[in-house]
């Protein structure tokens, strides 16, 4: 066998290897390359990267034990909780009202500077007026927003 | 002296393993954990390397078994030995270097012949360019979820849909390991776009699915004992919670992923059985009859446990019709796979079982004439082994006999239901076509019956008494459809798709026919048409039963049976070409002609046509219509029901809409005292409320009726004026009082 063809038969064995090697090793070099900060921004930019969900829990801490009835001083303490669902520190401006349906009265307002993934909670003594057979609470804020209720039975009807 | 491959192989994946946070060598573990432990297995039985080519399916299922043994065996032994959480990367990755060592010794013997090599598996460099397709697909699935718009998954599908005609057409001239790329990637990529939608996983069973796997993933252990079906499944709990163990990342990607890539093989094992008499055209079109269903890559995405099984399943078939394998070495074979089975899913091994011992049967009982004799005797010994595995685990080992019991009792509570929706008068076939028809309840029907059924049943439930006032009657929810913008279009569409099916289902009816009696066909091709008259037996029974048919969904079902009768569909048109072979029209005419039925059935399931058409907008095109209302999962859905689960007291008693269950099914552990009818003369005054985004923010609900869910508008009204709103997010909210 003479070395031209002795070539001729190794060659094309060893290109077709060395390709593979050259994809494999230009795969691995993209999966590093993808896992770095450029191309975490390379994702982004191409509408790749799931962005981290973003939102506000509004609720009672004592959802089990929320008061039926409005006590015969018109005082009632309301606690509520705020969460921050985010990567971000948020502002949340909150805002307590009384609802008797025709009209809205606010009670209490304020805001809440709430560090990403932590709760702030708010609790409140508040007057409401309750002027029919039950008055509705309202809690919300805004941007993004949210509201919880609750129902307060009159004192002059309970 | 050079280390063994396998020993390198090894060395490599423990190296993978432990440094699995990097995404170069998560992928590398992934590759290793696919191959390697069947590829020493496969040697071990001594099952040569040229039949493993020839059906490459019997890698992967290989792969899983020895990754369930050992899992299971490291899960039961290691608390032994004070480890107390074993599913843990540490325990797993020593029982692998027991294991695979153990196998490669038991192989040691075996000559080249048994040897596996890269190259048998990947063939040309360049014949892997289809697997780009299902990169494709990610990244169509992620824009889709980011709002970018659809088009990379449109063209996904017309790319799939373009691959069917145009391989029908070339297939005799591919390479059928460049064949088998196509089909994988192709029925890959259409499963990843349902299964990559959400960052959550998206479906029905799957939510259940994946909070066992979870549940095993937190404990660290999975113990024998009393369990529901779901716990009871390997392929939810061991094995998910090992892969999650060894590859890391996040554990949902097992399912979204990771079960998608090992049963996009189903239609390669189609193709690759196929091959072995027939044509590789007549084989492809086999494979493609599967892809373009519905049912395979819609469905299957969303029950994890049933993806595996499959794939188990044709694995197992593959090496009972394998006659290049010896008698011991395929029942060594069959009865690995069959146990593997038994533990990865059970009603896939009910019908496993049925249809081995009924095909046997018949194999037996249909006069042979002058023909060889078929051989039962594998077919036997696999529904024996499966039946003795099955006793064992579903009894003693895990007692997780609840399904099997409740359709036992089914039947023996109101008998087989001969045709429940056959009319008065009506003939036995046109009541079998037509099925259970249904009249579509309306929403003051529904409202009235299930009120009832609440005060009968359920009286310990006590609605509030404004809930009878007319104010908060039900109404119908509009439907979330896209405007039809041609519907003669949409009707042709529509018929079509409705004749390529029977067209489909009386092919199988006549091919196994003539397969089973013709008296010149092969051993194997009459054993095929014996198979396909007990897939047709099973399917025609769940048909005609109503007991069957109400606890095993039939789509399912005929998707395990389609493994088996596209190949008699195909063998059926080869058939006829072969006989006919003297007029050069008739091949391009039939496999033309059926390669177009797949392409209408392919646009009618896949929702392609709907851009132009309008209707019901599908998962995997759009972020609105019926499926994405339903089933798609949101961050703010899962903070709600882990806050529930949280807050909520021992008593109680939760209202979560058929469609909101899935959510507390996924995230949370409540279970009992779930109530899915949220209509005011329902809902106990006391109860709490999960309203899901579908219910806040598109305000409807779902009542199960008789004729599947009614869309009815949530009862905001009511809810609002008598109960609380004691947690919201925005677009999910609880209510309470």
């Amino acid at each position: 066998m003479s070395f031209r063809s002795l070539l001729r038969g190794v060659v094309p064995v060893a290109r077709a290897r060395l390709r593979r090697i050259a994809i494999a090793v230009v795969l691995a070099i993209l999966l590093l390359v993808l896992q770095t900060g450029l191309g975490h921004t390379a994702l982004q930019v191409a509408g790749l990267s799931r962005p981290a969900p973003s939102f506000v829990e509004l609720y009672f801490p004592d959802a089990r034990a929320l008061p039926p009835t409005l006590p015969a001083s018109h005082r009632v303490k309301i606690s509520f909780a705020v969460g921050n669902v985010g990567l971000t520190t948020h502002t949340f401006l909150w805002q307590v009202s009384e609802n008797s349906g025709k009209s809205r009265l606010g009670l209490a307002s304020g805001r809440a500077v709430v560090a990403a993934n932590e709760t702030y909670e708010v609790a409140r003594s508040l007057r409401v007026a309750c002027s029919g057979t039950r008055a509705q609470i309202l809690v919300s804020v805004e941007r993004p927003s949210a509201r919880i209720t609750l129902w307060l039975v009159c004192p002059s009807h309970s | 002296m050079f280390l063994p491959t396998w020993l390198i192989c090894l060395v490599v994946l423990d190296i993978a393993v432990a440094g699995n946070s990097l995404w170069l060598l998560r992928a590398a573990s992934v590759l290793l954990l696919a191959v390697l432990p069947g590829q020493l297995l496969l040697r071990a039985l001594k099952i040569p390397a040229s039949a493993v080519r020839r059906y490459i399916a019997y890698l992967p299922c290989a792969s899983v078994a020895v990754l369930i043994a050992t899992t299971l065996v490291v899960d039961l032994a290691a608390p032994l030995l004070g480890v107390h959480e074993p599913l843990r990367r540490l325990p797993l990755l020593v029982g692998l270097n027991l294991a695979l060592p153990a196998l490669a010794i038991i192989g040691n013997r075996a000559g080249p012949l048994y040897e596996l090599k890269s190259s048998d598996l990947i063939g040309r460099l360049r014949w892997l360019w289809p697997l780009l397709l299902p990169l494709l697909s990610i990244v169509a699935a992620e824009r889709l979820d980011n709002g970018h718009g659809n088009a990379l998954a449109l063209l996904v599908l017309v790319l799939v849909a373009v691959m069917i005609p145009v391989c029908t057409v070339l297939a005799n001239r591919l390479h059928s390991r460049q064949i088998g790329f196509i089909l994988y990637a192709s029925g890959l990529s259409l499963l990843l776009l349902t299964s990559m939608r959400s960052a959550y996983v998206i479906g029905f069973d799957i939510n259940s699915e994946y909070f066992d796997f979870h549940q095993t993933v937190l404990n660290g252990i999975w113990h024998l004992g009393h369990m529901n079906a779901y716990e009871a499944m390997l392929s939810l709990t061991v094995l998910p919670a090992s892969l999650h163990a060894l590859v890391g990342g996040q554990d949902v990607w097992i399912f979204k992923l990771g079960y998608p890539a090992l049963f996009a093989l189903f239609p390669v094992a189609v193709f690759e059985l196929g091959t072995r008499f027939l044509s590789r055209r007549a084989a492809f079109i086999a494979a493609a009859l599967v892809v373009s269903q519905a049912y395979f890559f819609q469905q299957q995405p969303e029950i994890a446990r049933q993806e595996l099984a499959l794939l188990i399943f044709a694995g197992m078939i593959g090496a009972l019709f394998d006659t290049s394998l010896g008698r011991s070495l395929q029942l060594r074979l069959v009865s690995v796979l069959a146990v593997t089975l038994v533990v990865c899913h059970y009603s896939t091994t009910y019908v496993a079982i049925f249809l081995c011992i009924s095909a046997s049967l018949l194999a037996i009982l249909i006069p042979r004439g002058k023909r060889v004799r078929l051989p039962v005797a594998p077919w036997l010994v696999a529904a024996a082994v499966m039946t003795v595995s099955a006793v064992i685990w579903y009894l003693p080992a895990t007692h997780s006999t609840s399904d099997i019991t409740a359709t036992a009792q089914s039947i023996h509570r109101s008998g087989f239901e001969f045709l429940p929706g056959r009319r008065k008068g009506e003939s036995i076939l046109s009541a079998y076509f037509n099925g259970v028809r249904e009249q579509p309840s309306s929403p003051k029907q529904y409202q009235q019956n299930v009120a009832s059924y609440y005060s009968e049943h359920l009286s310990f439930l006590i609605p509030l008494p404004a809930a009878t006032d007319p104010a908060y009657n039900l109404h119908a929810a509009p439907a979330p459809q896209l405007p039809d913008h041609a519907p003669f279009i949409v009707s042709i569409l529509s018929d079509a798709e409705l004749l390529v099916q029977q067209t489909i289902n009386a092919l199988a009816a006549i091919g196994a026919l003539i397969l089973t009696l013709r008296r010149r066909e092969l051993p194997l091709s009459r054993m095929i048409g014996v198979m396909g008259f007990a897939s047709l037996f099973v399917l025609a029974a769940s048909r005609l039963s109503g007991s069957l048919s109400a606890d095993y969904n039939s789509s399912r079902l005929f998707l395990q049976c389609l493994l088996v009768l596209a190949l008699v569909e195909a063998s059926l048109i080869e058939n006829l070409v072969t006989r006919l072979k003297g007029r050069s029209w008739v091949g391009p005419l039939l496999f033309g002609g059926f390669s177009l039925m797949l392409l209408v059935a392919f646009l009618g399931n896949s929702g392609l046509a709907t851009p132009i058409v309008g209707g019901d907008p599908p998962l995997i095109l759009y972020n609105k219509g019926e499926d994405y209302t339903d089933l798609y999962p949101s961050a703010q859905e899962k903070v709600t029901a882990q806050w529930l689960a949280a807050v909520v007291p021992p008593h109680r008693v939760i209202y979560a809409d058929y469609f909101g269950q899935l959510r507390l099914d996924q995230y949370t552990d409540l279970r009992s005292a779930v109530f899915n009818d949220i209509t005011p003369r329902t809902i106990d005054q006391h109860a709490w409320v999960f309203a899901s985004r579908a219910n806040v923010v598109d305000h409807v609900t779902w009542g199960l009726t008789s004729a599947g869910p009614l869309d009815i508008t949530f009862p905001a009204s009511f809810l609002g004026t008598y109960f609380n709103i004691v947690y919201s997010t925005g677009s999910t909210e609880v209510f309470h009082r």
